[in-house]
């Protein structure tokens, strides 16, 4: 039998990432029209979703007021939240980079711009962003749908009907909707 | 020696039958077409602002709230008010001639199902000029979306468009009683000496299926099964 030695082989690790159990916890609340995450084990929100490359994270999904979904093209993972029940939700991110969460369930008016960013990071990042987010103030966290509803009061003709955005989350971190992202 | 003398051709029908009640299914079947193709344009033109907004990725040819409005009624109209009516106008048209039938079975119903149409329509096209404008939770209306009202009005575009295609449902009932019938009890009239022409048998799935969408009857498995008075009433 072929001995290869490997840096960090998935033996010393247990097995492939996927097959093991989540050691993280990350609660998503989903509204009209934001996205919250919270680390519970760390006491850490944030309106940009961090993860460890290559360990399994274990979300729980809730929403605020009506149908979302919780939608990365780039993991070709998608999973509806539904109002009224907390849904959980396991995956393996394998790749670093920063993608783009999606509202996949049409949410009303501001569903388009449902959307921030994913970072993969490697565990060493992903700890240290842990450590500092902790440090953090709460601040008002993105949402798109906010400052563009202030915007539209302004406006002679405003539109149609709509119902006004949640107020943005207060997280520790609020993350960034401008960068260039992978997918 | 007589002459055999022949009754005077009756008078050529007055163009004006396809804006009336009329119960015969080949001008119904006209009014349905010419109604859908009508309303086609207009969930057309709703298409084109869609797609001028969609030229760019910013939302900058209409609001938000507009590009939703529009964007369920475009999904509605074509659905509910051309595709549907379209169909019924083309069986109309063709079901009786295909199975050897003078009419459709119902013919009063027929026409009554047809009128059902501008009317609905109407009223969903009325929603757009409602306080807050019409219906935006998309052609499907998932709750909790569809049953949040901004303005909190009584009478809403959501509202008006759960009517309109309620109203529409009517439509649809009907018309399966209609193709049901005719095909289950309208054998009389079936065209004996080719029998095996094309019956348009393959419509009855259909037409049980909308029957068993909205909760009506199921259509008898064979014509065996059918209820005698059903046959009888065929000729109504």
């Amino acid at each position: 039998m072929e001995h290869i030695h490997q840096d960090n082989p998935v033996e010393e690790v247990g097995g492939y990432p996927g097959d093991r159990l989540p050691t993280e916890n990350v609660e998503v609340i989903a509204r009209q029209w934001s996205w919250e995450f919270r680390y519970p084990d760390q006491g850490v929100s944030s309106t940009e979703l961090h993860l460890q490359v290559d360990q399994p994270v274990r979300f729980r999904l809730v929403s605020e007021d009506v149908l979302h979904g919780f939608f990365v093209p780039a993991f070709r993972l998608k999973q509806d939240v539904v109002p009224g029940r907390a849904i959980n939700f396991n995956l393996t991110p394998t790749r670093e980079g920063r993608y783009r969460l999606r509202d996949s369930q049409f949410s009303g008016t501001w569903f388009a711009a449902n959307q921030v960013d994913v970072v993969v990071e490697s565990g060493e990042t992903h700890a240290a962003w842990l450590k500092q987010a902790a440090a953090l103030p709460l601040q008002s966290g993105i949402s798109d749908a906010v400052e563009e509803y202030s915007k539209r009061a302004q406006k002679t003709n405003p539109g149609w009907a709509t119902v006004p955005p949640a107020p943005p989350p207060q997280v520790n971190v609020p993350g960034s909707n401008n960068l260039p992202h992978d997918a | 020696m007589t002459l055999a003398t022949f009754p005077d051709s009756e008078p050529k029908p007055s163009w004006s039958r396809y804006f009336s009640f009329n119960t015969d299914a080949k001008v119904i079947g006209i009014q349905y077409i010419v109604l859908a193709f009508f309303f086609f344009l207009i969930g057309g033109l709703l298409a084109m602002i869609i797609r001028g907004e969609l030229i760019t990725p910013q939302s900058d040819l209409v609001d938000r709230t507009v590009y939703n409005g529009i964007y369920t009624m475009h999904g509605t109209i074509m659905l509910f008010l051309f595709i549907f009516p379209v169909l019924n106008g083309f069986n109309n048209l063709l079901i009786p001639t295909m199975i050897g039938a003078p009419d459709m079975a119902f013919p009063r119903l027929n026409a009554v199902a047809f009128w059902l149409v501008p009317i609905f329509g109407s009223l969903l096209i009325a929603s757009f000029f409602v306080p807050g404008g019409p219906a935006y939770s998309g052609w499907w209306s998932y709750p909790p979306v569809s049953i949040q009202n901004p303005l909190g009005h009584l009478v809403s575009g959501q509202g008006m468009w759960l009517t309109a295609v309620a109203l529409s449902g009517v439509v649809a009932h009907r018309r399966g009683v209609v193709w049901c019938v005719i095909h289950h009890g309208g054998g009389e009239f079936r065209d004996h000496d080719h029998p095996h022409a094309s019956t348009g048998d393959d419509l009855v799935p259909d037409a049980g299926l909308l029957l068993d969408c909205i909760g009506g009857p199921e259509p008898p498995a064979d014509r065996s099964a059918c209820p005698h008075g059903w046959r009888d009433h065929a000729v109504i």
